[in-house]
């Protein structure tokens, strides 16, 4: 048996950070979500999973506003930002950081200015300001000294800690990361799923949330597993719940058996 | 027979909703660099930086052309005055032609290859590589940082440009007017100031500022709705190469048409 959106969470009481309310969005004729409703708590690392296809990239999208539902609600901290002027999203942005799939790095700026360009843009810092805190940013994901490197000589592993750097830069409440660790080797892949939690346990009151398919890494890293099925919110729980779960759709997710009612996937 | 009649349809039909679709987003775009042409933060940097690309880096390739294209006007024009033994004319023929129509449309045709090419290039592979959507995620609008510097620096570089081009042109067929017709300098110049008036280069240079709002727009427009990989940037370039010069030939037919009869 599926736990119901929302269940476990019934006896928290704080604004959450992200709510969705019946959100509903069709591209042409694919209807990607079908009214999704869901809450993330502040403080939390939560994970929404989901198969390929299922809208988790989407969810995302509408998280921070580049993408806007057909139909439903989106609140964030508590603000109705559905049909809110672009300035409210621009707001709500400053308080949010994306680490993307690849990090989504600019090309043509070296790693310091992929970091300082949300402080640029935000703030007003004297030169040296902006330098010591580009330098203290890339610091917290480990690569001191790479202010000056240019982003095509990165490794995939560096990529993702400068986006990381930059996704913290303007000390956001709350942090996203893209499938972090698709296309990562098992080494990445760890040190990836250890800067989420170093994140999360360095900055105070920081809310993580986390699109991913490695579901190691969610029944390790997540305080709360949000499951996606049919463009729909399926399942909420914590990793103990989801082992614990015997419902026969989440059981073939979290084992990646090929029998099952997901079906094989698609070659 | 049937069959084949609705397929037609329903292609012309999906044809039609495209165009309209891309009308549509293209009109949006529009609107949202107006408003955010007028709004800050002004970057000022960005777009000195984008005078220099448009500008400055289009310089040589606008030199060489314009050189070559008066002369080869001269050319032309002086053999065929020749014959009315009115070579004197070729100057003011040539001047002409240039203010009116070749400066501006040729210098739109150099810009949209080297400098349309690149932003429709480089936009589209922001957008494939989702650094677009990294910059609206941090809340900077690509529209404000990315397409209103380049479209300011087009619009204001393309009059310019269209100058130097008119300027070197005459230079050019003033050569061969030298050289191959022994025309001589103060016929040359006295005629060039009896056809060519003021009003002429102005209309010139009005072209040539739609011109570049044009091309830089389109490119812009190609760019940031690019889909699918390097394919997509590709198609993207291409696109807007395409567009831009179909563009402005029909644009300066109807802009020709309007100053004729003011």
């Amino acid at each position: 048996m599926a736990i119901p959106p929302g269940q476990s969470q019934s006896k928290t009481h704080t604004i959450p950070v992200v709510c969705f309310k019946n959100v509903r969005k069709t591209f042409g004729n694919q209807q990607v979500l079908r009214g999704l409703s869901f809450e993330l708590q502040p403080g939390e690392i939560s994970f929404i999973i989901g198969r390929s296809g299922e809208g988790k990239s989407v969810t995302i999208k509408h998280i921070i506003g580049v993408l806007h539902p057909d139909v439903g609600e989106i609140f964030i901290n508590g603000e109705l930002l559905t049909r809110a002027p672009e300035t409210s999203w621009i707001r709500a942005r400053k308080n949010m950081g994306l680490l993307f799939q690849d990090g989504a790095l600019f090309d043509s700026m070296t790693v310091g200015e992929n970091v300082a360009f949300p402080i640029r843009e935000f703030e007003q810092l004297t030169p040296k300001e902006l330098s010591l805190r580009v330098e203290s940013l890339l610091d917290l994901v480990g690569l001191p000294g790479y202010g000056l490197a240019r982003v095509p000589d990165l490794s995939i592993g560096e990529r993702k800690r400068v986006g990381l750097a930059r996704a913290l830069s303007l000390n956001p409440s709350l942090l996203l990361y893209d499938e972090p660790t698709t296309g990562m080797d098992p080494l990445i892949s760890e040190l990836i799923d250890s800067l989420i939690l170093e994140m999360q346990k360095k900055i105070p009151g920081l809310s993580s949330v986390v699109i991913s398919h490695d579901i190691q890494s969610v029944l390790r890293l997540a305080d709360r597993i949000f499951f996606l099925h049919e463009g729909k919110m399926y399942a909420t729980g914590t990793p103990t719940e989801f082992r614990a779960n015997t419902d026969p759709i989440i059981q073939q997710f979290i084992t990646g058996s090929l029998k099952g009612p997901l079906g094989q996937p698609i070659a | 027979m049937m069959e084949v009649a609705l397929s037609g349809l329903e292609s012309l039909g999906g044809l039609v909703r495209g165009q309209i679709i891309g009308l549509g987003r293209f009109t949006l775009l529009i609107r949202e660099l107006f408003f955010w042409m007028v709004r800050r933060p002004f970057r000022i940097q960005l777009i000195f930086k984008q005078f220099e690309f448009v500008g400055n880096k289009s310089l040589s390739i606008v030199t060489l052309s314009s050189l070559f294209t008066g002369a080869v006007l001269g050319l032309q024009i002086g053999k065929i005055f020749g014959i009315f033994k009115a070579e004197g004319l070729m100057g003011a023929a040539t001047g002409k032609a240039l203010a009116l129509e070749l400066a501006p449309v040729m210098c739109g045709f150099i810009v949209t290859g080297r400098a349309g090419a690149a932003m429709a290039a480089e936009i589209a592979t922001m957008r494939v590589n989702e650094q677009l959507d990294a910059m609206e995620a941090m809340g900077v609008s690509p529209v404000s940082y990315l397409i209103v510097p380049r479209v300011i620096a087009s619009t204001l570089m393309m009059p310019l440009l269209s100058a130097i081009f008119l300027s070197l042109g005459l230079v050019g067929c003033y050569i061969i007017g030298l050289v191959m017709f022994r025309v001589d300098t103060s016929v040359f110049v006295a005629q060039l100031q009896w056809l060519v008036w003021v009003s002429d280069i102005q209309k010139g240079m009005t072209k040539a500022l739609v011109f570049g709002f044009i091309l830089s727009t389109i490119a812009c427009y190609k760019g940031f709705h690019a889909r699918g990989g390097a394919k997509g940037v590709g198609e993207a370039t291409t696109q807007a190469v395409v567009a831009s010069l179909l563009t402005i030939l029909i644009v300066d037919f109807f802009i020709s048409l309007v100053q004729m009869k003011g």
